[in-house]
């Protein structure tokens, strides 16, 4: 039966837990991918695991600390990028510390938590009621900045000088959007795990972009393809007692390849559009003249 | 604002001093410049003199190592104020827009043009709203104002990034070689436009340009990149000849 999962709590659980971090995950997406930041998330997950290790060892709930963690090395990023270090490095930097701090922590810690495991690799299906409300505090949190800063998230990813020229304040912008994608990385830990988390957020944007929409219509479809891919790979996941993680990415990468394909197949050609000749050579923005404005609303 | 000799014009942009080096290479040397309002200066030199760079200290991208730049705004609400960014309309080179597929249509890059002025949090108004489609019309661009960017001609996409500089209604304008990989009719009416916008619209015009001919037939005034200022003047007094002895005097270091 389809969707027989939701017949128990867990499963409803899951579903709400899956499709708050599907919206987050790939509004975020399409910005992270075209500022060619997909790197990012997966550096921030690993600083999320070593903030898990911290909550493990200190005794305080793990997301907390994570929460705690992705804040500081969001920070950490940009001084290692003022200190001249080169992005991509900046982020392998906190990658492997996030990773090491994680494993000293744990090692520290005699035995291995039980729990762990289902960080690193994520148990929507054991998720508990905190669990969920926290992904929901999250998510609404980064939806609501995300949205009220649209067109500045555009600007920056659109085109950075001229953002900045234009008086936008682009690093306090960037510093903020590297720590919404650090929350969103929390949000996403307890579905898909650390080791995945980048993928939910990149992939079904990178599937987006293949279809050549305009921007909206392409978050929009990132959106489409999250929510669907929780919804399958929950639905198999539960069928064939899968990793629930690992069957909503492999959903995702199915997306990917036939927006690929279509892409392929159905690639535009490259035609000569129609433009017309500067209108009186002069644009409105600057011809502020009262005939010339009658002229305009005849046209 | 009363115009009449180009001495007596007030300055909008004044840099004093100004040096830049990217690691231990020094790009700039002590370069000061006037720019005055009204002016149409082009920026030459050759490839790797300094020039995007100054034009990025000039607009505020980038901050000098040593030395100061003002900016003047003489036009409008902000009058005096300083800085005010939103006054200077930015075309940079096409490739940095080139660099990927981008999924964004001609109407949404135009759009970005009203963003700075706009501030956080706001959504763009009608008044926002209507001066972007009537720029967008006016730029000829009303049947693609739907079709994505990267889809366009070089020459197409030059426009586009002029009609968003236009959209801010700015009082400086400063373009990065805007020429670089467009055909020649789109060339030539992109100086028809650029000529028409400073004479009758009163825009101070910064300009990179390769073409030699062009800028010694175009520009009032050039100024000679070299890491130095080789030359600043009017170009009547330099000519084609001139600017290519320059070239040749930078070439040989």
């Amino acid at each position: 039966m389809v969707l027989e999962f939701l017949m128990f709590k867990f499963g409803v659980r899951a579903l709400i837990g899956g499709l708050i971090v599907a919206v987050t995950c790939a509004s975020l997406g399409v910005f992270i991918v075209l500022r060619r930041l997909s790197l990012i998330a997966d550096g921030l997950g690993h600083v999320a695991f070593g903030g898990i290790a911290l909550g493990f060892w200190t005794g305080l709930y793990p997301l907390y600390t994570a929460v705690a963690s992705v804040i500081a090395g969001s920070l950490g990023i940009h001084v290692l990028g003022r200190l001249r270090v080169a992005s991509d490095a900046a982020i392998a930097i906190m990658f492997s510390a996030g990773l090491a701090i994680g494993i000293v922590l744990i090692s520290m810690a005699q035995s291995a938590p039980a729990d762990l495991l289902s960080y690193l690799f994520g148990t929507i299906l054991g998720i508990n009621d905190n669990d969920v409300y926290l992904a929901a505090g999250l998510g609404v949190i980064v939806l609501t900045v995300l949205f009220l800063l649209w067109k500045e998230w555009v600007g920056i990813t659109l085109d950075q000088d001229f953002a900045r020229v234009a008086g936008m304040p682009v690093t306090a912008l960037e510093i903020l959007f590297t720590i919404l994608v650090g929350l969103t990385v929390v949000v996403a830990t307890r579905l898909v795990g650390v080791l995945l988390v980048s993928s939910l957020m990149v992939i079904p944007a990178i599937a987006a972009i293949q279809l050549r929409l305009p921007f909206r219509r392409t978050v929009l479809a990132a959106l489409c393809m999250a929510i669907v891919s929780v919804i399958v790979g929950l639905q198999l996941s539960f069928s064939y007692n899968l990793a629930s993680g690992g069957a909503i990415v492999l959903v995702t990468i199915g997306f990917f390849v036939i927006t690929a394909l279509i892409g392929r197949l159905w690639p535009r050609v490259k035609r000569e559009l129609p433009v017309e000749p500067w209108e009186h050579q002069c644009p409105a923005t600057v011809c502020t003249e009262p005939e010339e404005q009658s002229d305009l609303k005849q046209t | 604002m009363p115009v009449d000799a180009p001495r007596n014009r007030p300055v909008c942009l004044k840099a004093d001093n100004v040096s830049f080096s990217y690691g231990g290479e020094r790009v700039l040397n002590n370069i000061s410049l006037i720019i005055r309002q009204e002016e149409f200066v082009g920026i030459a030199g050759l490839n790797g003199s300094g020039k995007t760079t100054l034009l990025k200290i000039l607009v505020g991208l980038l901050r000098p190592d040593t030395g100061t730049v003002e900016f003047t705004c003489h036009k409008g609400d902000c009058e005096g104020m300083s800085p005010c960014r939103p006054c200077i309309g930015y075309v940079p080179q096409l490739a940095v827009l080139r660099q990927q597929q981008f999924p964004v249509t001609v109407r949404e890059v135009v759009a970005m043009g009203a963003y700075g002025q706009s501030g956080l949090f706001s959504r763009p108004t009608k008044d926002d709203i209507r001066i972007i489609d009537t720029t967008i019309a006016e730029a000829g661009l009303g049947r693609v104002a739907g079709e994505l960017f990267c889809d366009l001609s070089g020459g197409q996409q030059q426009r586009v990034l002029i009609a968003r500089a236009l959209v801010g209604n700015p009082h400086i304008l400063a373009l990065d070689e805007p020429t670089n990989g467009v055909d020649a009719r789109s060339k030539e009416e992109f100086y028809t436009l650029l000529s028409h916008l400073h004479s009758t619209h009163k825009l101070t015009v910064l300009l990179i340009l390769h073409d030699l001919t062009e800028l010694s037939r175009m520009m009032e005034r050039i100024v000679f990149l070299h890491h130095r200022v080789l030359y600043d003047g009017p170009s009547a007094d330099l000519g084609p000849d001139g600017l290519w002895n320059l070239m040749v005097r930078a070439g040989r270091g």
